[in-house]
């Protein structure tokens, strides 16, 4: 009895006495921020726009927008605190966005200072908007009751699909900070009542330099890393058995690729990449007679050649804006013995770098061709 | 002198021992026995005394069969001739004969219901053995029902139960060894082991244990347990209750002893370690891949018992970050109707629940089936409906309820009811942290606790990885060949794995 009450006494103690210490934050008394929008002003301040999901089912709508100004974003968030009703928490933040102006000053600062708060997660999807946050986030869709989980949604689901490269916050950071990687960024922007990706942002370091495509997109990351489920729509010619030229557009999906690049010279930089995808034919749009298997292989070959030309033009667009996304510089970092590598040498070196690349396709199923 | 010797010992506590000396001997006549015997019973008016020619029978009015006692003890005695003891012997039509000189015997023979044959002069009593049978008939197991498996339970007859026992395993290895509890109950009770089975070492552990006991009354075995469990304080059940005789069987044939005490519809099984709480007979008699998925369940289920409202109270009270997005607007709707801060609420309705579990227990069956109607209105939709509570809670706390109530063993079920108000509290002052202290301090008081000087957390903790094919999971019987190390059985093999597929 005496042994059970000396070993338990101070914890009963403790827990009387210190039970008071933890902050509460009930769910129903908090504001949670889910989406935030950054907007550089002329006058170098940064706008926030928050959309801050407040619960409550009198209300219409659940959500409140609140933009707010300040020099740093977690100043913008108690300048926020002042317009809304419920302390503002951002322990629920999905997504992450800057407009092109913040985004070609540099977002680091910004996602930075995401990264410290223990509270956010970092699994939390990072955009980049064309036009102004503010607009994008304030305007009132017609059809989208809560704009916070649209985006959150939208990144979510084009990720899933492996239509855009990853770019959650981790991820971003990640490539950020490892040498000889540059991180690609969702583009997102606001056409009358929806909201659509235009393809992608490509950054060197942290700044914006450049755009693509979501079909130039598609081949950032093949390189970069590996498809599992991806998918594309292709027009190219192709010749069949008989000699004869056709144009045809292929969906394929469910592509399975995977990447081995080589550093084949040192001084002057040269990767080989060898590109492996596997693909389902999905559609066919053009006159090709898929049952004579030797059709098949040309058209494999087409694939595989369209593939390649279409990939050494993004490469050689991003070895003009100076961007590496696709990840040479990890390769040539780990090829080279004591490179000891900073981002600008590499940077210099990726501008002139050479390469040669070389796809193999191949279609997995081709469907029933009745 | 021996008269006052005799009665002083009846008015005052005095040792078995010394009671043995003093009254040892019968009186050598029956006018003296009947003295004596009435002072010992206190002048009781059941204590009936019968005397033809030179026989005088003596028996307690309610405790004997009256027809047996006509039939074959006075009818088969004549009262024209006088007796003497190996006549009387070879003339009573009754199995269970005994002779007695000493009247400490007779007297507790006579209590169980014996009737008292004196022969004038003798310094013996021929005790016949002729209780009235009082006991209610084998019913089935009301707390513990199985599907597919016997339908029998034990009664609150010891030599009913040890019957019942013996069906099921015959053989003379079956061991029954009788103890006598209670200074004023002499309650009877059997050991049951099964000799070259169960280890010697865990029965002289038990032994010792039993001799310990000194207590006045023993009317149940659920007393019994708490008296022998290792650690008195613990929460934590040590021995399995059981009233299901299939149970306490294949617990014997594993190599674990039982203990039945008389009047009492529960056996004690032990060593039992903490998972086998969790382990049900059914789960042989199905097929190994329903049982395993049956006891994960169970698993699963006492962790959702004791964490599910802990786990509620502490993401709405202090991590609003983990809450999946999907569930953020359905959670807060239905809290923010609700005036109380989240761990009132869970305490409130936890408490309401028990409260219902408790009046249904107690009830009368006919009011009991309307109490659980009024129950689950009051609180499904009037709680809700008076924004006291909200309603995804109240899925959560019946989800408790109902998951606590899966556990085979209805100690431990409501162990596990009791168990999850401290970590909700932890929960509603601390967060994540409190439960992780409420979850880390059972686990080192799980693991410090024994079972009759056996590991309780056995097979995990010490790890015995052979046993744990029939842990958790139960895997086919050509791999739990083995006994359970838990009971260091001397015969460790059940059977041939590779005759047994």
């Amino acid at each position: 009895m005496k042994r059970w009450c000396t070993s338990f006494f101070p914890w009963i103690v403790c827990l009387i006495l210190l039970s008071g210490c933890a902050e509460k934050k009930i769910l129903e008394e908090i504001g949670l921020i889910t989406t935030v929008g950054y907007d550089l002003e002329k006058d170098n301040k940064v706008k926030a726009t928050l959309v801050v999901l407040q619960i409550n089912p009198e209300a219409a709508r659940n959500i409140d927008v609140i933009a707010s100004k300040a020099q740093t974003s977690k100043g913008s968030r108690l300048d926020a605190n002042l317009k809304a009703s419920k302390k503002l928490q951002s322990g629920q933040l999905r997504v992450a966005l800057y407009n092109e102006e913040i985004s070609k000053k540099g977002i680091k600062p910004y996602a930075d200072t995401l990264a410290r708060d223990p509270s956010i997660s970092d699994l939390i999807y990072i955009g980049v908007v064309e036009g102004a946050t503010e607009d994008l986030l304030k305007h009132d869709y017609k059809n989208i009751p809560d704009i916070g989980q649209h985006l959150f949604n939208l990144i979510g689901q084009l990720t899933d699909r492996e239509q855009i490269s990853n770019s959650t916050l981790q991820e971003v950071r990640q490539s950020y900070y490892s040498i000889g990687i540059d991180p690609v960024l969702p583009l997102i922007k606001r056409s009358g009542n929806s909201i659509i990706v235009t393809g992608n942002a490509i950054m060197r370091n942290d700044k914006m330099v450049g755009k693509l495509s979501p079909d130039e997109s598609f081949f950032v990351k093949l390189i970069r890393d590996e498809y599992r489920t991806g998918s594309i729509e292709l027009t190219f010619p192709v010749k069949d058995i008989r000699g004869k030229k056709h144009k045809v557009t292929t969906v394929i999906d469910t592509i399975k690729s995977s990447k081995k690049v080589k550093l084949v010279d040192k001084t002057q930089p040269r990767f080989d990449i060898d590109l492996d995808v596997k693909g389902r034919l999905l559609e066919l749009q053009g006159e090709l007679d898929l049952k004579n298997p030797k059709n098949i292989q040309l058209l494999e070959k087409a694939i595989g050649l369209k593939l390649k030309l279409e990939a050494q033009k993004v490469i050689a667009y991003c070895q003009e804006r100076n961007s590496d996304v696709f990840g040479f510089g990890e390769t040539y970092r780990s090829s080279v013995r004591f490179a000891n590598l900073t981002r600008k040498e590499w940077h210099q070196k990726y501008r002139t770098m050479k390469y040669g690349i070389s796809v193999d396709f191949k279609l997995i199923r081709t469907g029933i061709t009745e | 002198m021996k008269k006052r010797e005799i009665k002083k010992l009846l008015n005052k506590d005095v040792p078995v021992e010394k009671v043995q000396q003093i009254i040892s001997d019968i009186p050598l006549n029956s006018i003296k026995l009947k003295e004596l015997l009435i002072q010992i019973f206190h002048n009781t008016s059941d204590l009936k005394f019968i005397k033809f020619s030179n026989l005088t029978l003596v028996y307690i009015d309610n405790q004997i069969d009256k027809h047996e006692l006509n039939k074959n003890i006075i009818g088969k005695l004549q009262k024209e001739r006088t007796y003497t003891i190996p006549e009387i012997v070879s003339n009573l039509a009754v199995s269970d004969l005994e002779e007695s000189n000493e009247i400490q015997f007779v007297v507790l023979s006579i209590l169980k219901g014996s009737a008292g044959v004196y022969i004038e002069g003798e310094k013996k009593i021929i005790l016949a053995k002729i209780p009235s049978e009082n006991s209610r008939s084998i019913t089935k197991p009301e707390n513990e029902s199985q599907v597919i498996g016997p339908q029998i339970g034990f009664n609150e007859n010891l030599s009913t139960n040890v019957s019942i026992i013996r069906k099921y395993i015959k053989t003379p290895d079956l061991c029954n060894e009788l103890f006598l509890f209670g200074t004023r109950t002499n309650t009877p009770v059997s050991l049951l082991y099964i000799k070259g089975v169960a280890s010697e070492e865990l029965i002289s552990r038990l032994r010792k244990k039993l001799r310990k006991i000194k207590i006045d009354g023993m009317l149940d075995s659920a007393v019994l347990n708490q008296l022998i469990n290792d650690d008195y304080l613990s929460i934590f059940p040590q021995m399995l209750l059981t009233e299901r005789p299939d149970r306490i069987s294949d617990g014997l044939l594993n190599g674990k002893i039982a203990l039945i005490v008389d009047g009492s519809t529960m056996a004690i099984l032990c060593p039992m370690s903490f998972l086998e709480f969790f382990h049900s007979r059914e789960d042989y008699n199905v097929r190994w891949p329903i049982a395993t998925f049956v006891r994960l369940l169970r698993i699963m289920a006492m962790f959702l018992s004791v964490f599910f409202t802990a786990l509620y109270v502490a993401a709405l009270t202090f991590h609003y970050e983990i809450i999946p997005q999907a569930l953020l607007v359905p959670l807060g709707e239905s809290r923010s109707r609700v005036p109380f801060p989240p761990l009132f609420e869970a305490v409130l309705l936890e408490f309401i629940i028990e409260l219902l579990r408790e009046a249904g227990a107690r009830l009368p069956t006919k009011v009991g089936q309307t109490m659980g109607i009024v129950g689950g209105i009051v609180i499904g939709t009037a709680a809700v409906q008076a924004g006291f509570t909200s309603n995804i809670l109240i899925i959560i706390v019946a989800l408790g309820a109902l998951a606590s109530f899966t556990t085979p063993s209805y100690t431990m079920g409501s162990l596990i009811r009791i168990i999850r108000f401290p970590i909700l509290f932890l929960a509603g002052f601390w967060g994540f942290y409190g439960i992780m202290f409420g979850f880390c301090l059972t686990l080192i008081h799980l693991l410090r606790l024994s079972t009759l000087e056996s590991p309780y957390m056995a097979p995990f903790y010490p790890p015995r990885l052979k046993d744990w094919s029939d842990s958790v999971v139960r895997l086919p019987f050509n791999l739990t060949y083995k006994r359970p190390a838990l009971t260091r059985p001397r015969d460790e093999q059940k059977y041939d794995p590779d005759e047994t597929k």
